[in-house]
């Protein structure tokens, strides 16, 4: 079972998964677990505080968070560790979801 | 009307063939062969070549130039098509065997803090399938051995959505998926169920592909090559006729018993194993999978064939992801182009592309009728990672087989039409990422589906002699076969020899005979009509499918008539015997090719296939 924690900050919604990995094994319970969150949501930012390291399967759950998000919407990230920044930036997805320090820096750009 | 009405009978046809034993991979090509092979080989394409100089520069005939230079233009293309494929057969090298990796940190670029066991699914697709076919394709998965301690999982997709599916899902102890909708149809299922699963492999399969034992066993080894996205192995049709071999067939049909039976021993000799009747429809894989995909070993190109494959998740989805990247950043940039204000353009190009990407649908497999191909094709321009794939010449899966000449149309179209499209949307000749090999091969594959470009001229071509008189060559006597004869006996000797104890025969009858069905493929893709996709009938049916061969019956009734005209034509004029005898060899040649389509497609359902 896949914990994640919601926290409102300013306009947006920030969600940090209580796990040390996104990666195949947790991103379809983190994709529903924030399903019904993220829904009318137009800033997401995902904070990977707790997180050590993403793999594909997790950046398609991204893409699969951003896809349920309305038009218009941005999802960003905070806390992304160097190796998530690198497959961030290796898959061309590091322009789509910019990746902060924190969720503050994240809100503020 | 679905195939479970079309099978009365509770026990189906094909439990006949389950005990066959399974085939093991042709021996390994030893150097000498190769090279003999590839001697021969070089000596046809030259002398081809040299035939072809002269056609061109002085066999046209001036009485019918146009004519002439059609069917020039057709052997010329033939000949190309001779070039690719023995390039394409040119270096069998088999990948090295490697043990099954024990964790995950043995197929893993960048190790795991915590290593852990491997984690494998095995995806059923199944549409309209019946429910007691997919139950065997499942207990079979079930039978999987693996050495190490890993965890498998099996997963039914049912785009059919049915009860009695997920009742024997239920009972078999699996799991059992379904979607909302069918949309991108198995492309579209296969994406369904990796967002729903999380094994480092997973395992393709059609509702009728059975597993044997030592898949996992014998492919996962591969992966160990942290560059490997995914190993194909061969598909063995086990239903597939087998045909009376030569000598019964010539001691029972031609009533010489005794002495036909030592005839045909004698012909075996010489010639190997000859069955009469075997494999009606050509759908035998094995010239395929034995000798075209294991010649892309060496050069990284063999492709994935939709089934009995096995494919590395992170592979499959990173590249999905790149192109999903790429494709909103482009997008994106290509609207901003016309906006003068640079900060402007950036806010429009960013948001542009967030929103391509919101509602672009990630596609691990293409979204396209050849999605296998395609897939595969995406993943070895992947410019980033190279990824490779292993084509693994053991049989490990078993898979049942078109069994009357509508299964089969429907199987071939889509084959034909969708690689045809696949050219079309990304021709790998200007693909980037691609080395030279992996362009030539991929290039060969679709060339091949251009044949009735040159098979209908040169089919027609005697036709034409024979009602008309005309003839393409200025004399088809003596300094034709002159020049013609070295180039067929060389490609003749280097093919039996690249292709030793391969089962050849039927492929080249039926690269003639699928002309109509490749040509109503050729028209559809360039009138560029949607391609649909319908399942190929697993099961045979009692149908009557003369139809469906009629354009093959109607040229052997044309070449039937042409034949006597012709005969008619050398009494009345004996200098014309040389041109009719050169047309009536490649006419029965062209017959001969014709014959099998139409005998299936007339005949008893499957064939009269027995075991």
């Amino acid at each position: 079972m896949l914990h994640v924690r919601f926290e409102q900050l300013g306009d947006a919604l920030v969600v940090t998964p209580l796990a040390r990995r996104l990666d195949a094994a947790a991103a379809a319970a983190f994709v529903a677990a924030v399903r019904e969150q993220v829904r009318h949501r137009p800033r997401v930012v995902v904070s990977l505080a707790h997180v050590v390291a993403v793999d594909a399967s997790g950046l398609a759950a991204l893409v699969a968070v951003h896809q349920l998000m309305p038009p218009g919407s941005e999802l960003r990230l905070a806390h992304a560790p160097a190796a998530a920044r690198a497959l961030l930036e290796a898959t061309s997805l590091d322009h789509l979801f910019p990746a902060f320090d924190d969720a503050a820096a994240a809100l503020d750009a | 009307m679905g195939p479970e009405a079309s099978q009365p009978e509770d026990v189906p046809y094909f439990a006949a063939f389950e005990s066959r034993p399974v085939p093991s991979a042709p021996p390994a090509l030893g150097p000498a062969r190769s090279f003999a092979f590839q001697s021969l080989a070089v000596c046809a394409l030259t002398l081809g070549a040299w035939y072809l100089a002269w056609r061109w520069t002085a066999s046209l005939n001036p009485q019918a130039l146009a004519f002439s230079v059609v069917v020039a233009a057709a052997e010329t293309l033939a000949f190309v098509g001779a070039v690719l494929f023995f390039l394409s057969i040119w270096r069998i090298e088999d990948p090295p065997a490697r043990p099954a990796p024990r964790s995950a940190n043995e197929v893993l670029e960048e190790p795991l803090a915590e290593d852990r066991p491997l984690r494998v699914d095995v995806l059923l697709t199944t549409l309209s399938e019946p429910v007691d076919l997919v139950r065997r394709s499942v207990r079979d998965a079930k039978a999987l051995r693996y050495p190490h301690p890993y965890s498998l999982r099996i997963v039914v997709l049912d785009d059919g959505r049915r009860a009695a599916m997920r009742e024997m899902a239920g009972a078999e102890e699996v799991d059992y998926l379904a979607r909302s909708t069918n949309v991108g149809f198995k492309a579209g299922n296969l994406k369904h169920a990796l967002d729903h699963t999380d094994g480092d492999f997973f395992v393709v399969c059609d509702a009728d592909t059975r597993l044997l034992p030592d898949f996992l066993l014998e492919t996962l080894g591969h992966f160990r090559d942290p560059r490997v996205a995914w190993v194909q192995t061969p598909q063995w049709f086990f239903d597939v006729a087998s045909g009376t071999p030569l000598p019964e067939w010539l001691a029972r049909r031609t009533g010489l018993a005794g002495a036909g039976r030592a005839l045909g021993r004698g012909i075996e000799r010489l010639v190997g194993p000859v069955s009469v009747g075997a494999d009606p429809l050509g759908t035998d894989a094995r010239a395929f999978y034995d000798l075209v995909q294991r010649a892309r070993n060496w050069c990284n190109a063999s492709f994935c064939c939709g089934a009995g494959s096995v494919h590395r998740r992170e592979a499959v989805l990173e590249t999905a992801l790149r192109r999903l990247g790429d494709d909103s950043r482009r997008r994106g940039l290509a609207h901003a182009a016309t906006v003068r204000d640079p900060a402007l353009a950036r806010g429009l190009a960013s948001a542009i592309a967030l929103e391509t990407a919101r509602r672009t649908e990630l596609t691990p497999f293409e979204f396209h009728v050849s999605e296998d191909i395609f897939t595969s094709l995406r993943l070895h321009a992947d410019e980033r990672r190279h990824w490779r794939s292993v084509y693994h010449p053991q049989v490990l899966t078993r898979m049942l087989s078109p069994q009357d000449v509508l299964a089969w149309s429907v199987q071939r179209f889509k084959y034909a039409a969708g690689t045809l499209d696949l050219a079309r949307q990304a021709n790998p000749l200007r693909m980037p990422g691609l080395s030279g090999w992996q362009r030539l091969m991929y290039a060969a594959t679709i060339y091949a589906y251009l044949a009735p470009l040159w098979t209908v001229p040169l089919v027609v071509a005697p036709l034409a002699w024979f009602f008309t008189g005309v003839a393409p060559v200025r004399d088809l006597g003596w300094p034709f076969w002159a020049h013609v004869g070295p180039f067929l006996v060389a490609a003749r000797l280097a093919l039996v020899v690249g292709s030793w104890g391969i089962p050849t025969v039927r492929s080249e009858q039926y690269h003639l005979a699928s002309f109509w069905l490749h040509l109503r493929a050729l028209a559809h893709v360039l009138a560029r009509r949607p391609l649909r996709f319908p399942v190929t009938p697993k099961v045979g049916a009692r149908r009557t499918t003369l139809r469906l061969v009629a354009p093959q019956v109607a040229l052997l009734g044309t070449m039937a008539a042409g034949i006597v005209v012709g005969a008619i034509r050398v009494a009345v004029l004996p200098a014309c015997a040389p041109a009719f005898l050169s047309n009536l060899f490649w006419t029965l040649h062209n017959a001969s090719c014709l014959a099998p389509i139409v005998r299936a497609g007339s005949g008893p359902p499957r064939g009269g296939a027995t075991p």
